[in-house]
């Protein structure tokens, strides 16, 4: 596997892994993590349960507090339940209050004498009963088993409140013991009762939480401590998803951001703003109208009112004197008096606040749908393509992991695509229409932005590549496919850790000269890779400021392999040059990076068709 | 009860009530000639009756937008003593009325003010007798303490106004509260057709869920905040219900 | 059927149950699972010389479910509805054992007359009195109430 963690902020070892995860056969993958500092990454630790698993995770809890309180499993159940199946909490508030948790879980110190007379009344039927034939829970209130087994049937019916189920007697609040339960419970009902058991664990606990793929019964528990940061966890059934909000795995933007966006995409109010920035309202019967064409005079279609589209007034009073059919004068001498300024200042902000959602909006959509087509041909067709692939070339298909690597990789970063133009809608709002985080100063904001789109487009174009090289028959294109799929694996990856720790620290980042970092680059000058106009007004390095035209030649020139300035991605184009290198010699020809030919000859300096100068190495 | 407790030596509750029937009689001894007493009203009202035009001409003109006109309320016996009189058909479909005594029955406004005592205004006193005879009235008043309480209730009871008798009040339908959105609670509770007030801010609050308010106030035109279509206005309850008197 | 054996013994009860109860309780004759019931307004409240009438429903999965219970006669008091007469009391609802019988929740409904809780109202006036301190309107309106509803020979003027 890659190994780009050496000097590198982010250990993305265990990334590759989950993300070619289709189904392994070792149960509790676990994965280790080296964070360096809480906002450097969000990688969570996280475990995959099955049902079984589940059981022995919940034995595991259970004996966490019997061993320590001595006190029996169904009353440890209980008291867990209360505590949401934190042993250490339950433990400690256990320690501090015991008689009072007693109390309110039902669990008494004593057991109450047994009673001494031979018969009793059942106070739920009203009928006597031999002493014997009758159950009490700990606090000694007989009733008969008929009676307890109604009693006990009702509530597992109910549903899983019948896990706290208490003794009838009206002020007692007993817990009913394990001993009651199992006589006069029915097979049946006891199935029901083990599994509600089962799953108030998971559905109580704040660390775990069931996969929410239809299908899929198995449950996932997060490790780390992380509160309400969105996290993304893979089950085993390859179904990827945030675990705070159960939503599609939405890494950078937060839970709350991707809640408000979906609810924009379905509300009705971009309808009504569209209607605003778009429609005029007739002026007698008030409804929307929309003029695609022709002359100012208008007729409503439902109350035949004829007016002027320019001021709205009623036809009869225009004609040749006012302009004729195509211009109003009153609507011009009213709009030079400014009268209707703040209509049309409505207006435009309308339209452009529609317009900027729409950009934003379609992008999203775009690449959401994408996303599900490579998603379904990665899943229906490539089994069959790499079959056929590995029969004609005559490899075995372990070897062809690399291209499914590739369509997970375009699936999963398609994802984060989609969600950073989410991201770009909702923080750089303020730069043109107010709505964004009011923090930051403008003229910064509209910094970050161009910071942010630059990186964006970088990314975007890796995976522009990767997804339509992986389209195509990859016989002989695997090196590059293999360097193609890192380098965008790590753009996005990028992109996403950057976006988590927010753009000012981005920034400040990227300025700093990572000459601690990278041994092997020339000693660099600051990047110039943004475009120019407004200089970085804190260079931190003694090669001061940059020179702009180097900055915007090498912005333009296309190649990625390209030498940059210093940078994290400097490092690892550098990287990835040297093990495509090595792939290279391998195969038996290189591959030109402008048009992508197989150049069979080593020794020349040049691409044989479109003569780009081949890369040093 | 306090009132009495302080009152001269000699002085008993039956004493005091008889004196105050004295005084009412002698009121009505001085309007017209003959004794007291609800025939010889009856009959002065629709003398005048005879002899004025039709009620609606003479209702303030504020009202004129409140009050349906029409069919007098079915089912009341009382009322078929007086058909045709002006109050009747302002009342005219409205089955219950609240009243919240302070400066629509009384002279005193506000609760502090009901502590040292409490008058009755005789002409709305009047008014509220008339009214008893065919709609179902609650009184109500906010008051600081018991003694308030007290003031109030001596106050009706002067006047003749408690009792099991037509044209008084049942003694439990005189309520209290002491707070001023207790009052409003009140009111919404009992859901009357009609509710007459002293107060702005009451009126304003209640506005929303009752079909029709009336505000007693010295200031004859609405403020402009308080302009509402189930809304009216009159200076006094005597300015907006002719007796006929 | 459990529950008419147990309302059968329920019924026998409370035919022995103390006059200074207040609570009278009886089934309907036609009916075993319809039952009236009558509640003396608790002394001290102002419901005090009232008297309440109630009707009782019991599911056929008595005692394991609560009998519905609603005011027939009306009654100023936040936690019962003013028109419908229904009455929100936990144990009608989630508190409900087997253990409760009806007797018990009369008992229960009568003790709920003398302390209402205003903090879940089914009657938001008489909830908003309470909550705003105004114990003399809320006393004011229940007697008002009592005695023009819950008091026989009822007397209305017109």
């Amino acid at each position: 596997m890659n190994d780009l963690s050496d000097g590198d902020d982010y250990d993305y070892d265990d990334y590759d892994d989950h993300m070619s995860e289709d189904g392994g056969s070792s149960d509790g993958d676990e994965y280790a993590f080296d964070s360096q500092g809480p906002s450097s990454s969000r990688q969570a630790q996280y475990q995959v349960f099955s049902e079984a698993e589940l059981r022995e995770r919940q034995q595991q809890a259970l004996s966490a507090v019997t061993s320590v309180l001595s006190i029996d499993e169904n009353d440890a159940a209980r008291l867990l339940r209360k505590y949401k199946w934190d042993p250490n909490q339950a433990n400690e508030e256990w320690f501090m209050n015991a008689d009072s948790i007693r109390k309110e879980v039902g669990l008494s110190d004593h057991r109450a004498p047994p009673t001494r007379s031979k018969t009793a009344v059942c106070s739920i039927c009203f009928d006597s009963h031999k002493a014997g034939s009758m159950c009490a829970a700990a606090c000694g209130h007989l009733y008969c088993k008929n009676c307890w087994r109604s009693y006990a049937e009702t509530a597992v019916n109910e549903g899983p409140s019948c896990l706290d189920l208490r003794c009838p007697t009206v002020g007692c609040g007993a817990a009913v013991t394990q001993g009651v339960l199992d006589e006069v419970l029915d097979k049946a009902h006891r199935t029901k009762y083990d599994r509600y058991a089962l799953r108030s664990m998971v559905e109580d606990s704040r660390r775990l939480t069931w996969c929410p793929s239809p299908d899929c019964q198995h449950a996932i528990e997060n490790l780390t401590d992380s509160g309400a940061v969105a996290i993304d966890v893979v089950c085993k059934c390859s179904h990827a998803f945030c675990f705070s909000c159960h939503e599609e795995a939405h890494r950078p933007v937060d839970c709350a951001t991707v809640k408000r966006w979906l609810i924009k995409n379905s509300a009705e109010s971009e309808n009504l703003n569209w209607i605003l920035a778009h429609t005029k309202q007739c002026p007698q019967c008030k409804r929307p109208i929309e003029k695609n064409q022709g002359c100012m005079h208008m007729t409503c279609s439902q109350c035949r009112h004829e007016f002027c589209w320019l001021c709205q007034g009623a036809w009869a009073d225009h004609g040749e004197r006012t302009g004729g059919f195509y211009a109003c004068n009153r609507y011009e001498s009213a709009q030079r008096a400014g009268e209707h300024d703040e209509e049309m200042f409505k207006r435009e902000q309308a339209r452009n606040a529609l317009e900027r959602y729409m950009h934003y909006y379609q992008r999203w959509a775009e690449n959401d749908a994408s996303r599900k087509t490579s998603r379904k041909a990665a899943q229906e067709t490539l089994p069959e393509q790499l079959s056929q692939l590995s029969e004609w070339t005559a490899t075995p298909t372990s070897q062809l992991n690399f291209i499914s690597e590739a369509w997970d990789q375009v699936v999963d970063c398609r994802r984060i695509l989609k969600w950073t133009y989410t991201y770009g809608y909702y923080t750089f709002g303020a730069v043109s229409d107010g709505t964004g985080d009011k923090d930051v100063a403008k003229d910064v904001l509209a910094q970050h932005q161009e910071f942010f789109e630059f990186n964006q487009g970088q990314a975007e174009g890796y995976l522009e590549k990767l997804h339509s090289m992986a389209e195509k028959n990859l016989g002989e294109f695997r090196e590059t496919l293999i360097g193609l799929t890192d380098v965008t694996r790590t753009h996005f990856r990028k992109l996403v850790e950057e976006l988590e720790k927010g753009l000012s620290v981005m920034l400040n980042d990227y300025m700093v000269a990572p000459a601690s970092m990278e041994p092997e680059a020339p000693a660099p000058a600051i990047t110039g890779d943004l475009k120019g106009e407004k200089s970085l007004t804190k260079p931190r390095t003694a090669g001061g400021k940059r020179t702009r035209a180097t900055a915007k030649t090498e912005r333009e020139a296309a190649p990625p392999a390209q030498a940059r300035g210093g940078s994290p991605r400097a490092a690892a184009h550098d990287r990835a040059r040297g093990q495509a290198s090595d792939l290279e010699a391998q195969a038996g020809f290189w591959q030109c990076s402008s048009c992508t030919l197989a150049n069979h000859d080593f020794s020349a300096t040049a691409c044989e068709v479109c003569e780009t100068p081949r890369p040093a190495h | 009860m306090l009132l009495f407790a302080e009152a001269p030596p000699g002085l008993t509750l039956t004493g005091v009530l008889g004196l105050a029937a004295v005084l009412y009689g002698f009121y009505h001894l001085k309007a017209g000639p003959g004794n007291s007493g609800q025939a010889r009203q009856r009959d002065r009202r629709q003398q005048a009756q005879a002899s004025r035009p039709p009620g609606a001409q003479h209702q303030s003109e504020s009202l004129q937008a409140g009050f349906p006109q029409g069919q007098l309320p079915q089912g009341t016996s009382a009322a078929k003593q007086a058909v045709g009189s002006p109050l009747q058909a302002q009342l005219a479909g409205i089955r219950k009325v609240t009243i919240s005594a302070p400066g629509v029955l009384l002279k005193e406004l506000l609760p502090h003010e009901l502590q040292d005592g409490a008058s009755l205004r005789p002409a709305a006193a009047r008014v509220l007798a008339e009214m008893l005879h065919s709609t179902a009235v609650y009184i109500m008043a906010h008051v600081s303490d018991d003694i308030g309480e007290a003031t109030v209730r001596g106050a009706l009871e002067a006047g003749g106004l408690v009792g099991k008798g037509p044209g008084q009040i049942l003694p439990h339908r005189i309520l209290f509260c002491s707070t001023l959105a207790g009052k409003e609670a009140l009111v919404r509770q009992l859901e009357p057709e009609l509710h007459i007030d002293a107060h702005e801010h009451t009126v304003k609050s209640l506005q929303r869920f009752m079909p029709q308010l009336l505000l007693i106030s010295a200031r004859q035109t609405a403020s402009a905040s308080v302009a509402y279509k189930n809304v009216a206005y009159a200076a006094s309850l005597e300015a907006a219900f002719h007796t006929g008197q | 059927m459990a529950s008419k054996s147990r309302l059968l013994k329920e019924a026998r009860e409370c035919a022995k149950a103390p006059a200074d109860l207040g609570i009278s309780l009886q089934p309907d004759e036609r009916n075993i699972h319809t039952w009236r019931g009558h509640i003396r307004g608790p002394s001290g409240t102002p419901f005090e010389g009232g008297t309440f009438e109630l009707t009782l429903s019991v599911p056929q999965n008595y005692p394991l479910f609560p009998p519905s219970v609603r005011f027939k006669t009306k009654i100023f008091h936040p936690n019962v509805h003013f028109k419908t007469g229904e009455i929100c009391l936990d144990i009608l609802k989630g508190a409900w054992t087997p253990a409760w019988t009806l007797l018990a929740v009369c008992q229960a409904i009568s003790a709920l007359m003398a302390d209402p809780a205003p903090d879940s109202p089914l009657n938001c006036d008489a909830g908003n009195l309470l909550r705003g301190g105004d114990l003399r309107g809320y006393a004011s309106m229940a007697r008002c109430y009592t005695l023009d509803l819950a008091s026989a020979p009822a007397r209305q003027l017109s």
